[in-house]
């Protein structure tokens, strides 16, 4: 079979990426042809953050246009709306999560929830994005495979590494994205310093975004841009993982800090009920009873017996996790089970197509709107009229007018800006 | 949330309060037997003897600042807690719960409350934990019926009468009386589909019923918004809009249908994520015997195997004519009859 996969930003590192990465390269190796589907050419920086990214096809959209898949599959949101350039018999959507909670602007939440308003296949890789699909979208194909826990990058130690003093923490994810909740888990962690728990505290991060926090007036130890292949050597030098973010698909993370013999704390966020139990194997907490972070923080430092149950069971937990040959063998066969059905959908092309235009369109038209600041552009302002509007803002940037802007004062500005609207109006 | 199964000593659970707290009482539970006994006209003693005569090995009392220290001592079970469901602003109600909660008590070992405490004085009692008032899905539906119109106001919380004619022009609209009973408002609820909610406060603070509404599978369409750290997500969860632009939401709502059904799924999926009041509870009795003595807590658990199922590919399709399963069993969901519309 010939798989393709639209693509965004494969270049650089991302728990998303990495899924894509997985099943591409191990559906390449169980003799399917996967071919990576990128907006425009990629240019990789080494040493790669994944291995096997430079062995996979590349291809730009420009160029995939002119090939027939098997099964085009998109994956970020904004990849459905390419999905029509490319000839497939099959138009999927490998959908690891509700990425409209990603966005605060309402004409984003807006345009992903399009992406659920054809019946594709949907490959899946938790429950919860199961029973959502099929609720908005019961036409559609759900296929659900959970992701595996790859044992070359995250191989299971023997047995929780022995360590003497304070309690360990590591924080993981990037600074700048709100929903990770990286900023607000520094400040439970000062909050917990400040009520003397006792700890040292990690940061690993793909981006720290410059940031230098301190927790209790002590620098944390920041491990930044680590390859994929020596993550697992960083969870290992803490006992918790402390991850507060809000918005999940299956959460990854937890469960590689499983694999080094670490337990871990979080928010009941989606995806936790794949293989988190809380007092088991890790500790949650609903976002509203973020207080008890603290309390939870202040028993593994002081009760180790009870932080060797949890990394015990969280290590025995990551040993029982399904791997990515086992995860893709079953989506392997799940796509192959539609190949020898003769299933397609491929008569969707013409309404993806139409919705890419429409999408296009509004997203021109917002950000025009956006680009008039206070005063959004009048439905009957025509195409010639905003030409010329155009042409004015332009005019108004240019250096020479803004150089001329500096040197008249503002109380002649204004009184020039009156006349002028008296004088049109 | 799923949660380490209970100690084998933890079989029967009591909840005792007045009749409206039923629907964010669990009806039932995988975890241990629960049971409802309901204050009537103010009488605790009725309810507290059923609960002791049922041998209750918990007890969790909703507003317990209304028990005298007599009362409270009368409670049943290892381990008793009071549920403060809205905030407490008497000092007088203060001082009694202090003086019949913590350690050396007779009375609760643990309280909760529905917030962060803004005082000292509430700050100092034992509070085990913040929790809003769950609720029980289990009684809701189990799914959206996403092709319901039906709009719902609340008498206590209804719009201006111009934003409600301007609503009746739309669609029918059901008012929900302040007098009504918990199954009169179960029953309006399961009729609607959306809540029209208007608050001077915080959704959910003083007033359940967005968040019973929510999981219902309504979409909530309010003037206001959930505490931050409820984490009830605007626009993907519910919507915020001003009175003046509800009768505008509700045209985009019944004219782009599909842009919305995601909202009141993602609603009905919250609620069961971090509202469940099973799940809320067994974590409250886990955290509460887990924080009064760690190493007990720990010498009680029995050993439970990795929570992993066995890996197995599941493939769903609702055509009719589509095979049927791809890799292993089929994934089924009660709900998909409800949810079936077509897009």
């Amino acid at each position: 079979m010939k798989i393709g996969f639209l693509v965004g930003d494969i270049a650089n590192i991302s728990g998303g990426s990495n899924v894509i990465l997985e099943y591409a390269s191990r559906l390449q190796d169980l003799g399917h042809e996967a071919v990576l589907i990128t907006p425009g050419p990629v240019k990789l920086t080494y040493p790669l953050w994944h291995p096997r990214l430079a062995d996979l096809p590349r291809r730009s959209l420009a160029e995939a246009e002119g090939e027939s898949f098997d099964f085009a599959l998109a994956t970020w949101w904004i990849t459905f709306y390419d999905l029509w350039r490319v000839n497939a018999r099959v138009y999927g959507y490998l959908n690891q999560s509700l990425e409209s909670r990603f966005h605060a602007e309402r004409h984003y939440k807006l345009l992903n929830r399009q992406t659920y308003s054809l019946p594709l296949l949907f490959v899946t890789e938790a429950k919860w994005l199961v029973e959502f699909i099929q609720t908005l979208q019961p036409e559609g194909r759900t296929l659900y495979v959970q992701n595996g826990l790859s044992r070359d990058h995250f191989p299971c130690v023997q047995a929780p590494p022995k360590r003497d003093g304070k309690l360990r923490v590591l924080v993981e994810g990037p600074w700048g994205v709100g929903f990770k909740g990286v900023p607000e888990t520094f400040e439970v962690l000062e909050l917990a310093a400040e009520q003397g728990v006792q700890f040292e505290t990690g940061w690993l991060a793909s981006s720290s975004g410059g940031q230098k926090p301190t927790v209790g007036g002590q620098p944390v130890q920041v491990h930044e841009r680590i390859p994929i292949n020596q993550v697992h050597q960083v969870y290992g030098q803490y006992d918790v993982l402390l991850k507060l973010s809000r918005v999940e698909g299956m959460f990854g993370p937890p469960l590689e800090m499983f694999s080094q013999g670490g337990t871990a704390i979080t928010y009941t966020v989606t995806g936790t009920d794949e293989y988190m139990v809380h007092g088991q194997n890790s500790l949650m907490v609903e976002p509203y009873n973020h207080r008890q972070i603290v309390q939870f923080l202040r028993l593994l430092s002081t009760q180790p017996a009870y932080l060797a149950h949890l990394r015990t069971n969280a290590l025995a937990t990551a040993k029982a996790f399904t791997d990515w040959e086992s995860s893709t063998r079953q989506v392997a066969s799940g796509l192959e089970a539609l190949h020898a059905e003769g299933w397609t959908n491929t008569h969707l092309r013409p309404a993806l197509a139409a919705m890419s235009t429409m999408h296009g369109h509004w997203l021109d038209d917002v950000w025009r709107a956006e680009r008039g600041g206070h005063s959004p552009l009048h439905p009957y302002v025509g195409p010639g009229e905003q030409v010329l509007l155009e042409r004015y803002r332009q005019f108004k940037k240019s250096r020479p007018v803004r150089a001329l802007q500096k040197l008249v004062g503002d109380d002649l500005k204004k009184s020039l800006r009156a006349r002028l609207t008296r004088v049109l109006s | 949330m799923r949660v380490h199964p209970p100690s084998p000593s933890l079989q029967r659970v009591a909840f005792v309060g007045e009749p409206a707290f039923q629907p964010h009482v669990p009806v039932q539970a995988a975890w241990a037997e629960v049971r409802f006994f309901p204050v009537t006209d103010g009488q605790w003693e009725p309810a507290l003897d059923a609960a002791r005569a049922w041998d209750a090995n918990a007890t969790l009392v909703f507003r317990p600042q209304d028990l005298t220290p007599e009362l409270a001592a009368r409670v049943p079970g290892g381990m008793r807690i009071g549920v403060i469901p809205a905030p407490l602003f008497s000092a007088e109600e203060i001082e009694r719960l202090a003086r019949i909660s913590g350690p050396d008590a007779q009375g609760f070992r643990w309280l909760t409350y529905l917030e962060t405490p803004t005082s000292p004085e509430l700050a100092r009692l034992p509070l085990l934990q913040t929790l809003p008032l769950p609720v029980d899905t289990a009684r809701c539906p189990t799914g959206p019926r996403l092709d319901v119109r039906r709009m719902l106001v609340a008498d206590w919380a209804s719009p201006s009468a111009e934003a409600l004619e301007d609503l009746r022009k739309l669609g029918p609209v059901d008012v929900l009386s302040s007098h009504a009973t918990p199954e009169q408002m179960s029953q309006a609820l399961e009729k609607a589909g959306t809540l029209v909610y208007a608050s001077r406060d915080l959704m959910g603070r003083f007033d359940p019923l967005p968040l019973l509404a929510m999981a219902h599978g309504l979409l909530v369409i309010a003037d206001t918004v959930f505490a931050g750290e409820w984490n009830i997500e605007p626009e993907d969860e519910f919507l915020y809009r001003p009175d003046g632009q509800w009768a505008r939401a509700l045209d985009e709502v019944f004219r782009m249908p599909v842009s919305f059904r995601a909202v009141r799924i993602r609603a009905w999926q919250k609620m069961r994520e971090a509202f469940d009041a099973s799940a809320c509870f067994q974590r409250v009795l886990h955290d509460a015997h887990l924080f009064a003595d760690p190493m007990a807590h720990l010498a009680s658990l029995t050993s439970p195997r990795p929570p992993v199922a066995a890996p197995a590919a599941v493939e769903s399709a609702a055509a009719p004519a589509a095979p049927e399963t791809l890799g292993a069993e089929k994934l089924t969901r009660p709900s998909r009859s409800l949810a079936a519309v077509p897009n």
